[in-house]
């Protein structure tokens, strides 16, 4: 298990991340969804020993992570900007990342490769950006790490070629008992891919839950009165948004949901039924309750 | 082992570039050298044998900056250091491999220049393969871990790049301007004397520049000392650019500089040079050039921490360390001059002198003389000398100290400068270059040394000799002969053939009428050339004669110029003197004669050896009265010489002719051969009347 404790990362007099506490279970797929700035690609890099944590600390098994090489040879980091050695090929890329994993499967480069309809004799340079993440993908999954760490990789693979990587992720996690971290601004991207979920704000995580269990006080409502209403209706709830559509309302509320459900019911409503939030539903909300604002749910956010 | 394989390979684009490169050059230089029409006849030297020098200034920088470069680029310093390797690895790796990348290369290249050698039969010395790839290696990977240091202090390669020429030269600047400083107030103590500590050469990778601004270095730079020397620095730098390596935080990609502190050392460092170059030479601070280098000092300590913090609250917060700069600065003057005062008070006394060693009067043209390196291996104990050394040393301090000293107004005309080696009493040991107030005195007292008298004497062993001139015309086989002669002829009677080493007073006598001859078995006909090794050392001397005390040798030297004489070289002499006086004469058209005269009967003493030279010009003839005198005694010499035999006889009276023309409608004229020339004592009279006759009027 990857344990951060009170983990602090600062660039000049800026902190990246501020005493972020996290836990990663082994075996999971375990996403990281913050806004741009949020500290998600600091906090992988200090996950998988590429940085030094200026307070606090980032363990694996107990152990620290940075420079240690026995853990690292575990780690494989796919970055959001793939680096590759100058005029090199994908096949001499895995040469050079054999040279330091021990256990680099060349056999299952070879199939993956063949599998993405990738060609590995030819110049990096000519790719684009997507076969560049296919690349480093392969890399990364032939390199005989257990735990991946993926900077917004998916970003830029189209939809049949994310499904396919997530398939062979899915294969690691299940076969091997691999633990995949993957980082995100888009929501959609992760619901339906992590097991566990952390929103990441201004370098602390505000929320870490299990996808299928959103340990949240969030929760929706939709609710009807006859005759005409208005919000003094709702006195009592915590609304954090309120959509109405003629005589029907939806709402988003913080607290106890058996609470607001009784308050409800006791003014009689047509109808009054708990729904279920999605998480960018969660997401939107939980982080507006902290000051930003969502244009969108991907993309186009403004603080 | 793996990564230092992948890193071999990674490098292996700049590495195949640079060998290659190097290799052509080397081979298109080296072969004009070896295979030319002028085939070189002596030896290179050790820097020659890798004539790429700037490969190795740069081909360092070049492998640091690309093994490192992935320090400089986000994603590769995350590539690197997400991989199980640890940073110690991976500077061992990057280090081997430009190591190997480096040594191969310099490797090559001297084999390749020594092949040429070999193939071209050019003359080369042995120990200079070994010599010149340990210097060439070592200056390298100290200009590496310069290097090294830069990129783990730097984020980016502008930075680096200054960053390592910081690293490099600065501490070196600074150590030059206290060295300069020693050697600007203390004329006794030469560049060549400096401790190891202060001498610019030491370090052999900043040598390399400081001989490219100093000539005097250039000979000295690659000899062993300096190299094991330099391992001490180059140590050091990579044990250096290792902790900062590991230290190194990998966000520092793309980012000026590492560390915080790193700018501010550095413009500190750069005003404490610039306001030390005036300090260290007494220049007060407030005088108006004072007061443009703290300008100066101040430009750089801003503009650098404008590059570095640009932040105009950090420069205005560094600014009090200027403040300290000047301070440095000025602690260094006074260092400096402490130092100076402290050296200048080694005057031993006669007893506190352990021995002496002199390290030869020629010892700072970089090639001495063979003779110089067997009488640098000699140690002088005995008391006189001592006596004599610690006397000449406190003049020479005295004259330090006080410039006008009268002391030295009583020297005589013999006085001479030599390095010497103090080894004193306590174990110090001092090197000076000091002014001996009579070279004959020094050298009594050296005669007393068996050591020296076997030395002065000696000759090189043909196997160490790659070179001998005696004349152009001469083949190999006549030079050698020539040579043979003088060595055998010089052992079977003891003489010391090596001009410097003869007493001085006794080379050249004065005549009541002022002019001062070379007498008797004194006088000279040539001066042979020759040049050599021992060991890693060169030689080439210019001071061994044939003198007359050699009459074999003489004999065999007259007879073998004679034999290329054309036996109508004095009509056409004739002819050449009558051309200058015709109307029909160029601007530009002379002849050049030279008439030396052996065994002239002089008065107060033995036969004289009189040179006079006539040089005749159409352009001296329309523009100089006096002209029309020369051209008379050309006229009326060449009357005489033209009844002149040719001799191989030195025993009597005989000339030595050598002349040339210039003729302007045919500027293409070879050299004509020199020729010797005895005459009857009629001509005899009539030449020594002519002689004197020029004498009396002194127009020689």
């Amino acid at each position: 298990m990857i344990i951060a404790q009170n983990l602090t990362k600062r660039f000049s007099d800026v902190a990246a991340l501020d005493q972020l506490n996290c836990h990663i279970p082994e075996g999971c797929v375990y996403g990281l969804v913050g806004a741009n700035g949020a500290g998600k690609s600091t906090f992988l890099r200090l996950a998988c020993g590429v940085y030094r944590p200026d307070e606090g600390s980032i363990t694996m098994d107990g152990h620290d992570i940075y420079e240690n090489i026995q853990l690292k040879k575990r780690f494989a980091f796919v970055p959001d900007e793939f680096w590759m050695l100058p005029q090199s090929t994908v096949r001499r890329m895995a040469t050079f990342y054999a040279s330091s994993y021990e256990h680099f499967d060349f056999k299952r480069f070879e199939s993956l490769a063949h599998e993405l309809n990738l060609p590995v004799s030819k110049p990096l340079s000519t790719f684009s950006k997507g076969m560049r993440r296919q690349a480093a993908t392969i890399l990364a999954l032939s390199s005989g790490a257990d735990h991946y760490f993926f900077d917004e990789t998916f970003d830029g693979l189209d939809p049949v070629m994310r499904n396919l990587v997530k398939q062979k992720l899915y294969a690691e996690v299940f076969d091997r008992g691999a633990t995949v971290i993957i980082t995100s601004h888009s929501l959609r991207e992760l619901e339906d891919t992590c097991d566990q979920l952390a929103l990441l704000y201004k370098g602390g995580i505000v929320l870490e839950s299990d996808v299928g269990d959103l340990k949240t006080s969030l929760f929706k409502l939709q609710v009807a009165f006859s005759g005409d209403y208005d919000a003094s209706a709702f006195e009592g709830l915590e609304v954090l948004n309120i959509n109405r559509q003629g005589s029907v309302s939806t709402l988003i509320v913080r607290g106890s949901k058996e609470k607001s459900h009784a308050l409800l019911a006791a003014k009689a409503p047509l109808l009054l039924e708990t729904l279920p939030l999605t998480l960018e539903e969660v997401f939107i909300y939980e982080m507006e309750a902290l000051g930003y604002a969502f244009e969108t749910a991907e993309g186009g956010n403004k603080q | 082992m793996k990564m230092y394989r992948e890193t071999f390979k990674r490098l292996s684009p700049i590495g195949l570039a640079l060998a290659i490169a190097t290799l052509i050059y080397t081979i298109i230089t080296g072969g004009q050298d070896c295979f030319g029409e002028s085939t070189r006849s002596y030896s290179t030297s050790a820097i020659g044998m890798t004539p790429v020098l700037l490969y190795y200034a740069f081909s360092a920088v070049i492998f640091g900056m690309y093994g490192f470069s992935f320090l400089f680029k986000r994603s590769a310093s995350d590539a690197y250091h997400s991989l199980p390797v640890t940073r110690t690895d991976l500077y061992l790796s990057t280090t081997l491999a430009t190591a190997t990348w480096m040594g191969g290369t310099i490797v090559l290249n001297v084999l390749c220049m020594l092949g040429m050698q070999l193939i071209g039969g050019c003359p080369f010395v042995p120990a200079y393969v070994p010599l010149s790839i340990a210097y060439f290696f070592v200056a390298s990977m100290i200009i590496y871990a310069a290097t090294a240091i830069g990129c783990a202090l730097s984020g980016t390669y502008l930075t680096a790049l200054a960053s390592t020429g910081i690293v490099l030269f600065l501490p070196r600047f600074i150590q030059f301007i206290i060295a300069r400083g020693v050697v600007d107030k203390t004329s006794i103590i030469g560049w060549l004397d400096l401790g190891m500590w202060l001498n610019p050469m030491t370090n052999v990778a900043t040598g390399m520049v400081v001989m490219q601004s100093r000539s005097l270095f250039e000979p000295f730079a690659v000899q062993w000392p300096y190299i094991l020397y330099s391992l001490l620095p180059m140590a050091a730098g990579l044990v250096v650019g290792w902790l900062l390596f590991l230290r190194r935080p990998s966000e520092a990609a793309e980012h000026g500089t590492s560390r915080k502190l790193w700018p501010l050392v550095t413009a500190t460092l750069l005003a404490v040079a610039a306001m030390a170059m005036i300090t260290v030479n007494n220049q007060a601070l407030i005088s108006v050039v004072g007061a443009a280098i703290v300008a100066v000092a101040f430009l750089i300590f801003v503009v650098y921490q404008v590059v570095a913090a640009r932040t105009v609250k950090q420069i205005l917060l560094s600014l009090p360390c200027l403040l300290l700069a000047g301070a440095l600065a000025y602690g260094v003057s006074l260092g400096t001059g402490q130092a100076v005062q402290s050296m200048l008070n080694v005057t031993p006394k006669p007893d506190e002198i352990a021995s002496v060693t002199f390290r030869g009067h020629d010892y700072k043209l970089g090639t001495p003389e063979y003779v110089t390196l067997l009488l640098n291996r000699i140690s002088y104990t005995d008391d006189e000398m001592k006596k004599y050394i610690s006397s000449s040393l406190s003049d020479a301090v005295d004259r330090v100290n006080d410039p006008r000293n009268a002391a030295y107004d009583e020297y005589s005309q013999y006085q001479m400068i030599e390095p010497i080696t103090l080894k004193l009493t306590n174990g110090q040991t001092v090197d000076r270059t000091i002014l001996f107030k009579n070279i004959d005195t020094l050298n009594e007292l050296r005669e007393k040394d068996s050591a020296y008298q076997t030395a002065i004497r000696s000759f090189p062993d043909q196997a160490n000799m790659q070179y001998l001139y005696v004349n152009r015309n001469f083949t190999d086989a006549e030079c050698q002969a020539i040579w043979d002669s003088l060595k055998t002829e010089a052992k079977a009677l003891n003489l010391v053939t090596n001009d410097y080493y003869r007493k001085q007073s006794e080379t050249d006598t004065l005549d009541p009428s002022g002019y001062s001859y070379q007498r008797g078995n004194a006088q000279v006909l040539i001066s042979l050339s020759y040049g050599g090794y021992v060991g890693d050392r060169r030689f080439v001397d210019y001071n061994t004669s044939v003198r007359m005390e050699t009459p074999k040798t003489a004999a065999l030297l007259m007879k073998t110029y004679n034999k290329y004489m054309k036996p109508d070289t004095i009509a056409r002499m004739r002819e050449a003197i009558k051309h200058i006086s015709s109307p029909l004469a160029l601007e530009n058209d002379s002849v050049n004669i030279s008439l030396t005269f052996f065994n002239v009967p002089r008065t107060g003493g033995e036969p004289a050896q009189i040179p006079i030279n006539l040089y005749l010009s159409v352009y001296n003839k329309r523009n100089d009265s006096s002209s029309a005198t020369y051209m008379d005694y050309a006229d009326r010499f060449a009357d005489i010489v033209k009844r002149g035999t040719p001799t191989d006889d030195p025993n009597g009276m005989f000339v030595w002719l050598s002349w040339n023309d210039y003729d302007s409608s045919n500027p293409s004229s070879e050299q004509e051969p020199d020729c010797f020339l005895s005459f009857s004592d009629a001509d005899q009279q009539a030449l020594i009347s002519l002689i004197d006759e020029m004498q009396t009027a002194n127009l020689y």
